[in-house]
This record gives structure tokens, C-alpha cells and sequence, in this order.
């Protein structure tokens, strides 16, 4: 860095014009904290010692502000809590749920007492062979149906043609 | 608070009595009548069913009977017309679905689906047939498949009604 008086001069004027650039700045700052200050320009030293520590100081502060928020932000979650409700929830939730256990479970065992009472038939086998039959009797059922509904449409169709 | 327990209790109530459908109601009310002749087969039933064996059996038809868990039939043949009107009247339209329904020479054949909600699985398929000699309510419960019914009927056409008659001895 050249720290000669006439640089030094130029840099100055410079800077009271607000022309200097960032890193000339810094070469002004540690011109002047180096403690081999020119005695013409020591007037200007503690100014620009003061500069420094300033930026150095804004860093800090922002830092600080950040950890604080940081440090802030659990606190924010803490919700307030009503005992007396947190009761009152909890027991009007267990009377629901047990009053729709109980009815289900009475359900089920009246449906089974029901299917138990109403079996026809004691024998498997005698079970399958009316199984067999309603079945058939339900395939020709509904292929007649379905049959129907073909000769139907067949028949609007064959109307179709003619109009 | 105090609204919202007394909703919930509403809710749950509501639910339980929406389970006794018409259709079970109308069979258990006919089950005992004279008039009527009945047929229950139950879970537990088809479960022993499922255990026999037989060697010579239709594919379709074995597929069916191991989706089966219950049939339910009540026909009579006493003022057919009038049974058939009344169950009619008792079906639920929201839980039922209209299949198909069709009159032949003054038979009246209504085929009604119930499904699980929320998917196309059938849990019931129910059958009323109101002829002018008999009337006949027939449920079938499970998972049925509609198109090995449609299968099963062609298969099994040239002796359908022998076990037409087969069921009407019942």
C-alpha cells in the first residue's frame, strides 16, 4: 500500500468528496490505525479510528439482534393452559366414546343372537342345495331380464331403421 | 361445549337406528307369519358350507358361494301383488340402488344393490318378484359379482326351471 504523504493527501480529498471507493476507504482506515500516522493528518486519526470501531460495532449489533430473536422465538409457543377445560374435554370425550362402544357391541351381539336364531337349516349340506337353487333361480331371473331388455333395444332399433 | 357433546351424542344415536334397515325389519316381521314360508342361512352357515367338498362344481358358482354370508328368502302366495307393493314401499332408495326392473307377462322382477359407501363392492343384492301366484323376496349377502350371475344363468339355463320349482316347494 503506498502510504506516502502526496497519496495519502490524494485519498483524503478524495474521500471528502464521497468519490472514494470501498477499498480505498479501507486503505484510508488502516492508514490511520496503523499508529504511523503523518503529523499533518493526525487531526484526522481519531475520526477515522472511530469510523472503524463504528462498523465494526454495527456488525455487532446486528448479530446481537439476530440471536436474540432466535433466543426469543420458543417462547412465543407457549400457549396458555385452562385445566378446568382440558378436564372437561377429556370427560366428555370418554362418555362418547364409551357410549359408542356400548352400542356397538350390543349391536353386534343382537345381530348374532338374530343370525343364530334364524339359521334354517341345521346341515351344510342342505344350506348349499337352497343356496343352489336361489341362485339359479336368481341367474335366470335376471337373464330373462337382461334378455328382455336386448330383444327391447333390438326391437327400438329395427323401429329405428324403418323410420 | 355443552352443544357440542349433546351433537355428538345425536350423531351417534342417529347412526345406530339408521342400521335397522327396512328391508330386515320387513323379514323379521313375516319370518314367523304362516302365510309366508322362509329361508335363513347365516355367516356361520356358509362358513360350513365353504368346508364341503365337491369335485364336479362350476367354477363360477363355487367363486360365488365363497362370497356369500348370508341369504335371506320370505315368498308367499297369498295376495301376491299386495306383499310385493309393501316391500316396496319399505326399500330405503338412499341405501338402495335400482338395478334392473322388469314385467313379464305380469310378473314384476325388481333387482335393487346395496354397496359399501364410498366404493362399487356390492354387500347385498336383493330380488323381488311379485307374480300373480307368488311373491318372493330374496337377499343375497356378500361381495357379488353381477357378471358370473349373468354366466351362471347360461350355464345353468336348460334345467333353471326344474330348480324353479325346486324353490317354490319351500
Amino acid at each position: 500500500m503506498d502510504s506516502s504523504k502526496e497519496n495519502i493527501k490524494q485519498l483524503l480529498d478524495k474521500y471528502w468528496a464521497g468519490e472514494t471507493s470501498l477499498t480505498e476507504e479501507s486503505q484510508l482506515s488502516s492508514y490511520f490505525t496503523s499508529g504511523k500516522v503523518d503529523e499533518e493528518f493526525k487531526a484526522y486519526a481519531p475520526l477515522f479510528a472511530f469510523f472503524t470501531e463504528e462498523r465494526n460495532l454495527s456488525i455487532d449489533i446486528e448479530d446481537d439482534i439476530l440471536a436474540k430473536i432466535q433466543a426469543a422465538k420458543p417462547e412465543a409457543k407457549i400457549v396458555s393452559f385452562h385445566w378446568r377445560r382440558a378436564v372437561a374435554v377429556a370427560a366428555s370425550l370418554l362418555l362418547v366414546i364409551s357410549i359408542g362402544i356400548m352400542t356397538y357391541r350390543n349391536q353386534e351381539h343382537k345381530k348374532q343372537a338374530d343370525l343364530a336364531q334364524l339359521d334354517t337349516f341345521e346341515s351344510p349340506e342342505q344350506a348349499l342345495e337352497q343356496t343352489k337353487a336361489a341362485l339359479q333361480f336368481l341367474s335366470t331371473k335376471m337373464n330373462k331380464a337382461t334378455d328382455k331388455a336386448a330383444k327391447t333395444i333390438s326391437k327400438t332399433k329395427s323401429l329405428d331403421i324403418i323410420n | 361445549m355443552k352443544n357440542f357433546i349433546i351433537l355428538l351424542l345425536l350423531c351417534g344415536t342417529s347412526a345406530s337406528f339408521a342400521q335397522n334397515d327396512a328391508v330386515s325389519k320387513f323379514f323379521k316381521s313375516y319370518a314367523d307369519d304362516t302365510r309366508f314360508s322362509s329361508v335363513n342361512i347365516s355367516p356361520k352357515m356358509f362358513q360350513l358350507v365353504s368346508r364341503i367338498k365337491i369335485n364336479d362344481m362350476d367354477a363360477d358358482l363355487q367363486a360365488m358361494l365363497k362370497n356369500l354370508t348370508g341369504l335371506h328368502i320370505l315368498s308367499t302366495k297369498v295376495t301376491p301383488k299386495i306383499f310385493y307393493k309393501e316391500a316396496l314401499g319399505k326399500i330405503n332408495t338412499k341405501e338402495y340402488e335400482e338395478l334392473m326392473k322388469v314385467r313379464d307377462n305380469g310378473e314384476d322382477v325388481l333387482f335393487l344393490t346395496k354397496a359399501t359407501t364410498g366404493s362399487d363392492k356390492i354387500e347385498e343384492l336383493l330380488m323381488l318378484v311379485g307374480g300373480e301366484d307368488e311373491f318372493s323376496l330374496i337377499s343375497f349377502i356378500g361381495d357379488i359379482d353381477l357378471n358370473k350371475i349373468g354366466r351362471l344363468g347360461k350355464s345353468f339355463n336348460f334345467q333353471g326351471s326344474e330348480h324353479l320349482e325346486k324353490i317354490k316347494k319351500n
